[in-house]
């Protein structure tokens, strides 16, 4: 099977101090996976390592079957890479919502009008288009994170990183989330203390600690295991 | 704040006229009443927010009347009095023009003009940054508040003052590297974007220019 991710004996450490050492994942193109793991215990590091923000400090990361070694490495594959910052306001480069949206689209060279709809129809699908012309300083905790979270899966990137993102997000907001996360036929690794919402949208779930990643399967989603068994390259929902 | 209502005088136009209304303003070597015709016309389009800006001006003119007040010991009143009167008139030109703009809008504008992308994207993100650190000032004045702290001329208060702007720089290096990976994680290619239209030059825009040309070139009612 291809794999979008494969990550051999990574290790990391943050001012002389080792996270961990020995880090092993392996993600398969489409997978959805979790990680889990104390306050401080290194998931932002590691999803940064993915990001190409940052180098482990020795072990092998391939992207798309690329290996990467230095961050120059990276350049090829950014735009097929989407990150969520776990503190929204990091996320945005424009001050009005609609404009931060379209960022990455009229960045690519899109035109600005097949930008405006694609954006319009985001920000419908995310139930917030009354936010489009407001200035993104001024929304709610809970706002600018749909806002980035908008501002990320417009791109349609083909691995999505998301930290932290159900942070700030009512109960109805984090069904929704749910659903579009479900749908989205990418893969996907999510940093989350949210068991409950990982159990209900990813194929597996790993626990970070100092000695590496312990992946379990997550049996706990009916949906995902119905797709698993039927699984042969086209999604088949219920 | 909403962006939808347009500001009654086009960034583009506005950019231009502050440029020209000040350096020729700022070549004069004698004053006229006639030069601040525009701004009695800028003033009436913002009159809502007037005080404001007078109050805007008054704070920027601290440092102006001092400087003038220098210039006047050492018995170069005319100078002095130039001095006041040229750089009130740029200010007041510019805050009447910008007032309600935000930077965005203004580096839109700038782009618009083709100023150099470099020049648009630094302008941009320098008054984003300074934005976030007021933002930072204004949370620390409020935990100080709700924390009950009452400065005092005693240590403690020195010290917190001085763990605060220690952590105002540490917060501004953090944002400026947050912002570094933002731009590489989003595929920043040195240009800002923006959705909206350019905005049709009005009325307002023929007007001020005109205004603009009277008040630099046609001078009347001799100051100094
Ligand atoms: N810029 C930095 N400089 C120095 N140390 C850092 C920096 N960022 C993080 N660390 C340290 O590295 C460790 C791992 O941080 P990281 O942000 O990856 O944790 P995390 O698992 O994402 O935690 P959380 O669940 O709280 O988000 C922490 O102990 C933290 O103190
Ligand atoms: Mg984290």
């Amino acid at each position: 099977m291809s794999c979008s991710l494969t990550m051999k004996n990574i290790s990391a450490a943050r001012n002389g101090v080792t996270l961990y050492n020995g880090i092993t994942l392996n993600l398969s193109h489409k997978e959805k996976i979790a990680i889990i793991g104390p306050n401080g215990c290194g998931k932002t590091t590691l999803l940064e390592m993915i990001a190409g923000l940052s180098l482990p400090q020795s072990g092998l990361l391939e992207l798309f079957h690329r290996p990467m070694r230095s961050l120059d490495d990276f350049k090829t594959v950014r735009t097929m890479i989407g990150y969520l910052f776990q503190d929204s306001d990091n996320q945005f480069l424009a001050p009005i919502v609609e404009d931060d949206v379209a960022f990455s689209l009229l960045a690519q060279g899109i035109s600005k009008e097949e930008a405006a709809l694609k954006t319009a129809m985001m920000l419908q699908d995310l139930g917030i288009a009354h936010l489009a012309k407001k200035v993104v300083y001024h929304l709610s905790g809970g706002e600018k994170k749909l806002v980035a979270l908008a501002g990320v899966l417009i791109a349609e990137p083909k691995l999505m990183l998301l930290d932290e993102p159900t942070n700030g997000l009512d109960n109805a907001m984090q069904q929704k989330l749910v659903a579009i996360l479900r749908k989205i036929d990418k893969s996907i690794i999510i940093v989350s203390h949210h068991r409950e919402f990982l159990e209900s949208i990813v194929d597996k779930i790993y626990t970070m600690t100092q000695e590496g990643l312990h992946g379990t399967f997550n049996a706990s989603n009916p949906q995902k295991s119905y797709i698993w068994r039927t699984y042969d390259g086209h999604e088949t929902t219920l | 704040m909403d962006q939808t209502s347009h500001p009654p005088i086009t960034p583009c136009v506005a950019l231009l006229l502050a440029l020209v209304y000040g350096c020729t303003i700022a070549l004069q070597t004698h004053m006229y009443v006639s030069m601040s015709l525009i701004l009695f016309f800028l003033a009436w389009l913002k009159r809502r927010f007037l005080l404001i800006i007078f109050k805007r001006l008054v704070m920027l003119n601290t440092l102006i009347v001092f400087i003038a007040l220098t210039l006047y010991w050492q018995h170069q009143e005319h100078l002095a009095g130039l001095m006041l009167l040229r750089s009130n008139l740029m200010l007041l030109c510019i805050l009447l023009l910008f007032h309600g703009c935000n930077e965005f809008t203004i580096a839109i504008a700038m782009q618009r003009l083709a100023l150099p992308h470099k020049i648009t994207t630094l302008f941009f993100f320098t008054s984003k940054s300074i934005f976030l650190i007021r933002h930072e000032l204004v949370l620390f004045k409020n935990t100080l508040r709700i924390r009950g702290f009452t400065p005092k001329t005693d240590l403690l208060s020195y010290k917190t003052l001085a763990g605060f702007i220690g952590t105002l720089v540490i917060k501004a290096l953090e944002r400026s590297v947050a912002l570094q990976k933002a731009m590489l994680l989003r595929g920043f290619q040195g240009e800002i974007y923006t959705l909206s239209r350019r905005q049709s030059l009005s009325s307002n825009d023929a007007i001020a220019t005109l205004l603009t040309l009277i008040s630099l070139f046609w001078h009347q009612g001799y100051l100094l």
